[in-house]
């Protein structure tokens, strides 16, 4: 079992203003725990967060945001010629999609990964099981508890 | 899938493959496939690091944006029409 995590998942997670930053730190906390395997991201994920996190005033970010993706032993697969022109002819089928969720989809229909950690519904249409939206609902009492005290704060 | 297929391995490898399959009491393909299970299994295996988790999660500074996660192309966008057009944005 793996898991993919996309940029709308670590974006989330590194903004508490974001929408989706509890179900965001709840995904990341059972992917943490070992629930989903070993996770994945692909090189276009982290230029789109670091970008993001430089566009929404949060740089400071950044340092500690590299250092969970090293620390936590997150796979990064980078976009070689062959997946990247596989995307190019993918994306000039289908123009309104993004590149980065094309080579995304590709990746893990190669690597027989299932489930992605995203916040963008179009990868269910991919046959992928996505991980988001409203998942903080999937946790138990006892880890609501725990997660609680890392925030700091209620989030019943 | 069915069928079989040729694996060329150094003698030092068939070595370490041959004494598995003494220890397993099995013959060498299965062996062979004995240890791409333990494989398999492995790279399945993670447990991440918490404490780094509590410290992203104790940086509470926001942006004051509520929807940027679920509008990645289009901030992505807006940042690099705003670049294009010669407006600063966080440069640290």
């Amino acid at each position: 079992m793996a898991i993919l995590i996309d940029t709308s998942i670590y974006y989330a997670l590194l903004d508490p203003d974001d929408e989706y930053h509890l179900d965001a730190v709840a995904v990341i906390y059972h992917i943490l725990k070992g629930r989903y395997g070993r996770p994945y991201t692909i090189d276009y994920v982290l230029v789109e967060t670091t970008l993001l996190l430089k566009t929404r005033r949060l740089s400071h970010k950044i340092s500690l945001f590299i250092e969970f993706i090293q620390k936590q032993q997150i796979k990064i697969i980078c976009v070689d010629d062959s997946l990247l022109n596989e995307s190019l002819e993918t994306l000039v089928k289908n123009p309104r999609a993004s590149l980065t969720d094309i080579a995304q989809s590709i990746i893990a229909r190669k690597l027989g990964i299932k489930y992605i950690a995203s916040l963008d519904d179009w990868f269910s249409r991919q046959g992928l099981v996505v991980l988001g939206k409203n998942y903080t609902s999937t946790l138990s009492r006892e880890e609501l508890s725990e997660l609680r005290k890392y925030l700091g704060k209620d989030i019943d | 899938m069915s069928g079989s297929t040729t694996v060329r391995i150094s003698r030092r490898t068939k070595a370490r493959l041959e004494r598995i399959a003494l220890l397993l009491g099995v013959s060498l393909k299965d062996a062979l496939e004995y240890a791409v299970d333990v494989a398999e299994k492995h790279l399945e295996e993670y447990h991440g690091d918490l404490d780094l988790f509590a410290r992203i999660l104790g940086d509470r500074r926001g942006s004051g944006y509520r929807d940027t996660s679920t509008r990645v192309d289009e901030v992505i966008a807006e940042t690099l029409l705003r670049e294009y057009k010669g407006v600063k944005g966080d440069r640290g």
